[in-house]
């Protein structure tokens, strides 16, 4: 059982309070789901839960929690291991370990079991989760949903009596938030308590008992699952909650050419293009036409060559059969490099400098300084110019690499999964500037799963399959069941 | 530098396996006998033993390359020594030896991270009474090495994006701007999630941790612990013995 007793919090060097007067009680195999805003304290929930805070993040505190009758900051970190057990956001840095196995026992071995546990522990874990086919790889050569299922794995060893999954979902293909779905039902039945934070809701449906509302570190509604899942659209909006039901019916974009009357130029055309490794193509035989102003998700598995499409477009593969052309002339390696401009997921790795506008001149010699200031005006940027690109928001960092490629003349935008982790506020806004770009001439691409966004800015769907394209549609009334399938 | 690389996508198994701390107790005495040696002849001995004992271990590739590259260190420190040794040369002489000098300990490093777990590692540790302070900060180092790799090809795409192209050798001072601020944010991003997995699944347990695969010194560590000494004498003698 967790108790929260009038916790408030606020983390050292924040402004604000984190969380304010919280109180909740979770009973023993209850599933409850966090949710609200993005910063709205769910994650510093989680850590209040788990001894993270205060023993690893400092910040001051009022009123204590207790987990099965112990308060929390009075316990040893092991000692809350040993209760509590923790599945984080990102897959890529919550394991420890190089190969599959070593993480597996990594906190069974912490917990210096003998071996013989070890070993029954491990087996036991390996058949349960269903890892068999992961064992002996390793975990940098796995996808995010196979990473994912190690560090549950791991967890699950452990046999805590407390689940904490923090967005676990954030970087999950719709396959692979099935299987997730699936594995909360596995330790719901085993009696195990749950706390889920989460932006993507429809797949705890079925799942959650309660659902307790955050806003600015506020708990703003207790709600029974019943009573939640079906909540107006509008009122989930205006709450700023994702799509909450797999049915319900969501506005989309009109396509490029039914806007324009079949007036459809095409731009960009690409000719049965392989790329890849050499021996071993990791795309083969793609074709299509993209004309300006168009807005095209890319879909597919993870694994189905969505992202070497991408890159191959923005000149960062060699082709290695095909052509693409660009306004009748074919490009070369290095002329896609100058046309294509993608916003990775990760986008600090693609800021460099020590300003934003500085950001913006960098490695560009002889820029307007009024165009700067222009497009930065464009994107919101203008009141950050002397910032420093590390203190902006997720959201600010991404418009900066856009303003990059503005600057930089890009006709070809892609965005890799721009909206993984966002809540609906977020993602309009993220809707609102690709609207923009579109209409400014450019031709996009988004690598995306999302379900909810992808009907809110796609035109036109693109789905991958063993480094094939496998379907290529217009989004209209009758194609939109087929994407629900693929996304949802 | 490919040629070189440490490949660290699976351990390795050899008909050989030896207990991490016998490997760190080698690589000390190779770094002691190398830099006693007096003679060439006995190097060569304590190189050779070096990559017999990596084949053993299940890395004959790797072996082979550091020997060859062993081996044409040691012809340039001796073409370059007989013939321009009374000119500048002679200083690129002295780096030359000085490679020369690190590869037998380098390989035996590379060779302890491609063929021992992180968890083994963390074992022999509290079975030497290392303190915790020093063993966890050692093992999220291990962890981070292969981490760079992911992040350098990210930064790599990035720059050709905004056409920063050309290597290090064409614009040193650029590739240096450009990898260091997103690693440096990669890095500490990495270092906060790592330790926050790693403390949340008890890592900071007093009681002496265990391992599935049982850590011990058999008879493969005390020959190799025994062979070792005796290369070492050999060098500290400079070969006379025989």
């Amino acid at each position: 059982m967790v108790i929260i007793k009038n916790i408030s919090f606020r983390y050292k060097g924040s402004s604000g309070l984190n969380l304010q007067n919280v109180n909740l009680e979770v009973q023993d195999g209850e599933c409850i789901l966090l949710s609200g805003r993005s910063g709205c304290g769910k994650t510093t929930l989680l850590r209040m839960i788990n001894g993270l805070i205060p023993h690893y993040y400092e910040g001051e505190i009022e009123g204590q929690v207790f987990v099965n009758g112990n308060d929390v900051e009075k316990m040893k970190m092991y000692e809350i291991a040993e209760q509590i057990g923790t599945v984080y956001q990102n897959p890529r840095s919550q394991f420890f370990n190089i190969d599959t196995d070593s993480e597996i026992l990594f906190g069974i071995e912490n917990m210096a079991y003998p071996r013989e546990e070890l070993k029954v522990r491990f087996t036991g874990t390996v058949k349960e989760t269903g890892v068999k086919n992961l064992l002996g790889k390793n975990l940098f050569h796995l996808s995010g949903g196979e990473k994912q299922k190690i560090a549950f794995a791991s967890v699950y060893a452990m046999q805590p009596d407390i689940y904490l999954l923090d967005e676990p979902s954030a970087n999950l293909d719709a396959h692979a938030v099935k299987r997730l779905q699936k594995q909360i039902c596995a330790l719901k039945r085993l009696g195990k308590t749950i706390i889920i934070t989460e932006h993507r809701l429809y797949y705890l449906k079925e799942i959650v008992d309660r659902v307790i509302r955050l806003e600015e570190g506020r708990v703003c509604g207790d709600y029974p699952a019943s009573d939640f899942f079906v909540l107006p659209d509008e009122t989930r909006v205006q709450k700023g909650l994702r799509l909450l039901d797999r049915n319900a019916e969501l506005p989309f974009q009109k396509s490029s050419s039914q806007k324009k009357s079949g007036h459809k130029k095409c731009t960009l055309d690409v000719v049965n293009v392989s790329a890849g490794y050499k021996k071993n193509p990791v795309i083969r035989n793609i074709s299509f036409e993209a004309s300006e102003g168009e807005i095209i998700g890319i879909a597919g598995h993870n694994g189905a060559g969505k992202s070497t499409l991408a890159e191959t477009l923005c000149g960062l593969n060699r082709i290695l059969e095909g052509h693409i052309f660009y306004k009748g002339n074919e490009l070369k390696e290095k002329q896609r490099c100058a046309l294509g401009y993608m916003v990775f997921q990760d986008v600090d790795y693609e800021l460099f400098a020590d300003s934003v506008r500085n950001e913006c001149a960098y490695g560009m010699s002889g820029i307007d300084a009024g165009k700067i200031s222009r497009i930065l005006e464009k994107l919101n940027l203008d009141d950050y110019e002397e910032c420093h690109p590390a203190l902006l928001s997720g959201g600010q960092k991404q418009r900066l690499a856009v303003a990059v490629g503005m600057l930089c003349n890009k006709k070809i935008l892609i965005f890799d999964e721009p909206t993984s982790g966002l809540d609906y506020d977020s993602m309009m806004r993220v809707c609102d500037l690709i609207r923009m770009l579109a209409e400014e001439g450019n031709i996009i691409f988004i690598v995306t799963h999302d379900y909810e966004f992808a009907c809110n800015v796609c035109n036109r769907i693109l789905v991958m399959d063993q480094g094939q394209l496998k379907e290529d549609y217009e989004i209209t009334v009758k194609t939109r069941k087929k994407m629900t399938e693929l996304l949802l | 530098m490919n040629f070189l690389k440490v490949k660290v996508d699976k351990k390795r198994q050899g008909f050989i396996k030896l207990d991490p701390r016998t490997l760190f107790l080698l690589i000390l005495f190779s770094n002691i006998a190398i830099f006693i040696s007096s003679s060439i002849y006995s190097e060569f001995i304590l190189m050779a033993s070096i990559l017999l004992l990596c084949a053993c271990c299940g890395i004959l590739g790797f072996s082979l390359k550091m020997g060859a590259t062993y081996f044409i260190f040691v012809l340039l420190d001796i073409l370059i020594s007989r013939y321009f040794g009374d000119s500048w040369m002679i200083y690129v002489a002295v780096g030359i030896r000085f490679i020369r000098k690190v590869i037998p300990a380098g390989t035996l490093g590379a060779a302890l991270i491609q063929t021992v777990r992180v968890s083994e590692i963390m074992v022999s540790f509290s079975k030497l009474l290392v303190p915790r302070t020093i063993t966890i900060p050692l093992t999220v180092l291990l962890r981070y090495f292969p981490s760079i790799g992911e992040d350098r090809r990210a930064i790599k795409k990035a720059m050709a994006m905004r056409g920063l192209r050309g290597g290090f050798f064409m614009h040193p001072v650029r590739t240096i701007e450009c990898f260091y601020v997103p690693m440096m944010m990669s890095a500490s991003r990495r270092a906060d999630e790592l330790s926050c997995a790693a403390i949340t699944r008890g890592i900071e347990n007093p009681k002496k941790r265990t391992t599935l695969t049982e850590v011990r010194f058999r008879t493969a560590d005390y020959t190799c612990m025994l062979c070792a000494a005796a290369v070492t004498v050999l060098c500290i003698r400079g070969g006379s013995i025989w």
